[in-house]
């Protein structure tokens, strides 16, 4: 089934574009059942409420795309902008020079992930879970639980518009433009790519492993926290869930995305963000069809389950290499 | 992570413990040590500890958590993991107080809790095994899906039981309730098992190189279906026995700093996350081990965010000194 | 050019047990080619895996234009203008053929984005040499085992390389390929660099190579200009003396009853029509060139392979009964290659280790439980038996040399005494005497009325220990041969230099 370019080979197209027949499905299916689905409104607050996720699920496809996971991202987002919103009330430090700090403890406790992953040895998903629960943890010891209000300027950037379309929603697709970019062309978004073809492959072909993989986590905590900060201007103030959760919602999204869980595929646009369009769609959905919303955890890890078994579907379909070509001696 | 490798979690123990045997003893002597100072400890700054009343509810909760520490570690071994169990945990429970709150028998609760445990342990098992899926991001969609349902069924409420319920599966003997012999009874038979018979050797082998076993003909996939269906089971006995103490059932029993705990107690009690190290018995102390440290910061009157800060650290700690000595 | 470019002199390694390299001195000049011949276990590997960095020599000196070099990683070998063009291809499936190629050393505009138009019309260009039919937007993953071969080949082109290692080349190119790489190096000499190219196929090292150099068993045991030698000389100098050490009787496998007749085993794109017989207590040898098919033949019979279409007959009581891929499981026992990778587990005992085929027999009557004291006895028995120096039944397996550990996996078979054994390269890696060893072990298993299905690289262990051989080319069976045909017949039909007799025992 090796033709190249002459024939398009229906089950590889499948493979590289299914996931755009599943938003399909559900744009048909929700905007049949549901009245103002497709709304202009609809469509432009569905984005608004997205734009946070979209940033920290670029982040998380830079890492599964390197054949890892983390899930510490909500924790990342949570204790970054509790640090913020701590320095703005009890020290008064303007809002723009607490949020450059906030995305510096982003790429810190991004860090202290790539560090224990990379130099300790230990597996990323055991680590992940641990700061989960410790940053998360040293975030609520420090806002002792209380939600702190953001100051008006703050909450304003939060609901503000340009042209019609939420500034958030701008700077989200400004962001993920740039890192689709960095990802296409750079080397390090290349090499990110590799990675996912295994370890042991890419450091004989000369890849430094550990400093992309540490990279890569360093870029992840950084978005989570820019995605925390425009959550954090959207509700107005810093709550105790902020981002919790996230990280399980953001795989979903991913793969929805067509972004595979085992590493070294997809690309940042179209996918990621077709990924959580969708997602926020089938949310939206659910919410204007009157769906009780504890559904949606229910639906979410459906959602993984699928595609992991979709996922797992191509890798077995694919199979093993040939040894003899067809043209032979 | 390739779809192969991510079934036996990085070709298991193998290659990391070379010259390491499998149940390695200067750990165990640490251990020995460290729980030792511990009490000395305790006995100076916090003699409540102490009390009988306090020992006993140590024991009690120690069943609990043990039981799930135990069904993860037989995952473990054959290098998978089970993120899903609290969740199941709580579902079980949910589905057992609801049979029950219809007019149903409670054997009938009990049973359709075990049942639901060992059927979702059925579709990770399978999942795993047949369809060569990633146990970590299987497990995580199935704690979604349980967590999900049980909120969406009891709309965020506990769900009582009965009172006659309750005071049969507490039933106590030696002042003992029941669970805590469950917990030792279960633990002293799977160790048989795992040490013992010959599935529990072939679940040794799984988890320390799959090909290997595979050459063996050892039935691999059955054994790795046999091990999700086994901590599903385990989870479904939990949900029940957990219902019972607590009086009710509700999505809060698999909240997220569960997982964390079951996770420590495994790994404290020297199971590797890597597979083919490990055996119920450590898994059993270290959910002791576990609750007697959430029992101290209880009386310490540390808060519930430092302790789970603290619990986080221990557990990439243990993680990090097994991957250590093993570079 | 008179002095060589490249020279590897007193090079020594070892590895635990064994002596890879004894005082190799190597030589290569500028424009020319030169064969690196030699039977797997000959040192050829891991002496190009030092000049490639992958490995670090004991002692000894590589000198690249009478400048000492120093070479501890692949990329200080890629920084002396070294590319070594690998057997198993280090390729990122999931990507292009482009980004494949310049992974580690992407043309950048302004020190920072990719230039992908120069990548592009930079891979065009090495395509083309190479008169390869893809295109640079190509997956690998798309492709098959010789585009991509020509995709590594590609890399290797584009750096800035003087010094080019082929390992096996052309085993999975067709035709025109292969041509086509023929040339590539010819103009590689043209313009002055040097080529060293290892393979089992003779006729190409005279097509090829201006001089050859021959290791066996870690040394050199020849050098030569090509002009100055022929290719009777040639195959002499691989094979050596004929020293087979005999077995006492040559025994003829046909005359003892068939035990397992296969036939019609399949494998799109690696097995073709595979079908033979097994005779009761013969030892079967499955010779061929990496990649024929041997090892995929062994595990498709236990079903550790999958297969397309397999037919299998074993005689039970006189009769030839159907056999399933399962039940063979019970017949039929399995040394595989790679002991370390799926013959072991190495963080457990020997004694474990032993046990683990049989453990369902070794059970107490009526319980679960296995039996201690059996396993116990049983571990013994065969420690004894095969000779295995440990210093307890307990002894972690992972610390053993390589020749014990290999009679660790036999012990486990002969435990469960299978009538069938089929031992994948059973000597490899294991010094002089541990091979001899395992070569009695074979032997006596034979006698005793095993039947053994023998596959092994080196030609002196095939022609000593085999009573028949069936001999295979890319997933073909292209000849079955009796004891006594002659060595270099068998090495010269692998090696594609002598016509295939389709008669049998040709001499």
């Amino acid at each position: 089934m090796r033709l190249f370019g002459r024939n398009i080979d229906v089950k590889d197209f499948l493979f590289k574009y299914g996931y755009f027949f599943v938003v399909l499905a559900v744009i048909v299916f929700f905007s049949l059942s549901a009245p103002h689905f497709l709304d202009y409104a609809n469509i432009n607050s569905l984005f608004h409420a997205a734009s946070p996720m979209l940033i920290v699920a670029t982040g998380m496809a830079f890492v599964v795309m390197t054949g890892k996971l983390d899930i510490s991202l909500g924790s990342i987002a949570y204790l970054s902008t509790c640090i913020g919103a701590l320095i703005m009330k009890d020290m008064g430090v303007a809002p723009s020079i607490a949020f450059l700090l906030v995305i510096v403890v982003g790429a810190v406790l991004g860090a202290i992930n790539g560090f224990i992953v990379v130099f300790l040895k230990v597996n990323p998903l055991i680590t992940t879970l641990g700061t989960l629960t410790a940053f998360r943890g040293i975030g609520l010891i420090l806002t002792q639980s209380f939600e702190i209000r953001m100051p008006t300027v703050v909450r304003a950037f939060g609901t503000a518009r340009f042209n019609g379309i939420f500034l958030d929603v701008w700077l989200a697709v400004a962001i993920m433009v740039v890192l689709h970019l960095l990802h296409k062309h750079s080397v390090y978004g290349r090499q990110v790519t590799a990675l996912g073809n295994g370890e042991d492959i890419c450091r004989r072909l000369g890849i430094r492993v550990e400093l992309v993989t540490f990279l890569t986590f360093v870029l992840a905590g950084t978005l989570a926290s820019i995605g925390g900060i425009i959550s954090m201007a959207q509700i107005g103030e810093s709550t105790t869930f902020l981002g919790k959760g996230i990280e399980f919602t953001a795989i979903a999204a991913i793969v929805l995305g067509g972004i595979s869980l085992f590493g070294g595929e997809g690309r940042i646009l179209p996918g990621v963000l077709v990924g959580v369009f969708t997602l926020e769609l089938i949310r939206n959905g659910l919410n204007h069809l009157g769906a009780n919303p504890y559904l949606y955890e229910f639906v979410n890890g459906g959602i993984i389950y699928v595609a992991m078994s979709a996922d797992a579907l191509k890798s077995r379909l694919r199979g093993l290499v040939l040894l003899v070509s067809d043209e032979d001696v | 992570m390739k779809a192969e490798t991510a079934i036996a979690g990085r070709r298991g123990a193998e290659e990391r413990y070379g010259k390491a045997g499998k149940h390695p003893g200067w750990r165990r002597l640490i251990l020995i040590a460290a729980v030792v100072a511990a009490l000395l400890l305790l006995f100076v700054f916090t003699p409540r500890f102490f009390n009988p009343l306090n020992l006993k509810n140590i024991l009690v909760q120690s069943s609990t958590l043990g039981l799930m520490a135990i069904g993860m570690t037989l995952v473990y071994l054959i290098g998978g993991m089970d993120l899903s169990i609290p969740s199941v945990m709580a579902l079980c429970g949910i589905l057992g107080a609801l049979v029950m709150k219809n007019g149903g028998h409670p054997l009938a609760s009990v049973l359709a809790a075990l049942l639901l445990g060992g059927l979702v342990g059925a579709v990770n098992g399978f999942s795993v095994a047949k369809l060569k899926m990633i146990p970590f991001v299987v497990t995580l969609a199935m704690m979604q899906v349980m967590s999900g349902a049980s909120t969406w069924i009891t709309n965020s409420v506990s769900i009582a039981v009965p009172l006659g319920y309750i005071n049969i599966i507490l039933f106590k003997i030696a002042g003992l309730p029941l669970p805590v012999y469950i917990f030792v009874l279960v633990t002293a038979l799977s160790t048989w098992f795992c040490r013992k018979t010959v599935t529990g050797r072939w679940i040794y082998a799984v988890g320390s190189n799959l090909g290997t076993a595979k050459v063996c003909g050892i039935p691999t996939q059955k054994i790795i279906m046999g091990t999700y269906i086994t901590s599903g089971l385990f989870a479904g006995l939990t949900g029940v026995l957990l219902t019972a103490r607590l009086g009710a059932a509700g999505p809060l029993m698999g909240s997220s700093n569960v997982i964390l705990d079951v996770m420590s107690a495994s790994v404290v009690g020297g199971v590797s996350i890597y597979g083919g190290i490990g055996s119920p018995l450590g898994a059993a102390l270290g959910a002791v081990i576990i609750t007697i440290l959430n029992n101290i910061l209880n009386l310490m009157q540390v808060d519930f965010f430092p302790a789970q800060v603290i619990k986080g650290v221990i557990v990439i700690t243990f993680v990090a000194l097994d991957s250590i000595r093993r570079k | 050019m008179d002095t060589p470019y490249l020279r590897m002199k007193g090079i020594e390694k070892s590895f635990p047990g064994v002596k890879a390299l004894s005082n190799v001195n190597v030589e290569a000049y500028a424009g020319e080619a030169i064969a690196l011949l030699g039977a797997n276990g000959s040192g050829k590997s891991t002496l190009m895996n030092i000049l490639g960095g992958v490995l670090a020599a004991d002692s000894g000196k590589i000198m690249i234009n009478e400048v000492a070099a120093t070479i501890k990683s692949p990329m200080d070998a890629a920084a002396h203008g070294i590319a070594f063009v690998h057997q198993e291809m280090a390729l990122l499936p999931t990507m292009t053929v482009m980004d494949n190629m310049f992974i580690s050393n992407f043309p950048l505009m302004a020190g920072m984005k990719i230039d992908r138009k120069e990548m592009r019309a930079q891979c065009v260009k090495v395509l083309e040499r190479l008169g390869c039919r893809i295109s640079p937007e190509n997956i690998v993953r798309d492709l098959g085992t010789g585009e991509r071969q020509m995709v590594e080949i590609g890399r290797a082109l584009l750096g800035n390389n003087r010094i080019f290692i082929f390992d096996e080349p052309t085993s999975s190119l067709c035709k025109r390929e292969k041509e086509k790489l023929i040339s590539v190096i010819g103009k590689l000499k043209a313009d002055g660099f040097v080529v060293i190219y290892i393979t089992h196929f003779l006729n190409e090292v005279f097509e090829i190579c201006e001089r050859v150099s021959v290791l066996r068993g870690g040394e050199v045991v020849g050098n030569s200009r090509m002009e100055d030698i022929s290719m009777d000389g040639l195959v002499r100098m691989m094979v050596g003396d004929v020293n087979i050490e005999d077995r006492g009787s040559a025994r003829d496998g046909s005359r003892t009853e068939v035990i397992l007749d296969v036939r019609n085993l399949n494998r799109k794109g690696v097995l073709k029509n595979i079908a033979f017989s097994l005779h009761k207590g013969e030892i079967l040898g499955l010779w061929g060139l990496l990649g024929s098919g041997r090892t995929e033949i062994a595990r498709s019979l236990v079903g550790l392979d999958p297969v397309d279409s397999i037919d299998m007959r074993y005689a039970d009581h006189g009769s030839m009964v159907p056999l399933t891929q399962d039940k063979a499981r019970k017949l039929i026992g399995i040394i595989t290659e790679e002991r370390r990778v799926d013959g072991l587990f190495l963080s457990m005992s020997v004694k474990r280790n032993m046990s683990m085929a049989f453990l369902p027999k070794m059970k107490r009557k009526g319980s679960p439980i296995v039996d201690a004291g059996l396993e116990d006895s049983l571990c013994e028995q065969f420690v004894d038996r095969l000779n295995i120096k440990i210093s307890s039944k307990e002894q972690t397996v992972g610390t053993l040399s390589g020749g014990n550990q290999q009679k660790v996996i036999i012990g486990r078979w002969l435990e469960m005494n299978p009538p069938i054994l089929i031992m994948d390269e059973p000597t490899r890696g294991l010094d002089v005497s541990a091979k001899a060893e395992i070569a009695r072990i074979i032997v006596r298993l034979a006698e005793e009325g095993t039947s053994i299905i023998l596959i092994s690289s080196e030609i002196d262990e095939m022609m000593s220990l085999c009573d028949r051989f069936l001999v295979l080319n890319k997933g073909n069976l292209i000849g079955d041969f009796a004891y006594g045909v002659s060595k270099e017949k068998l090495v010269g039909i692998a090696a594609g230099s002598e016509s295939v007799d389709l008669g049998g025992n040709g001499k």
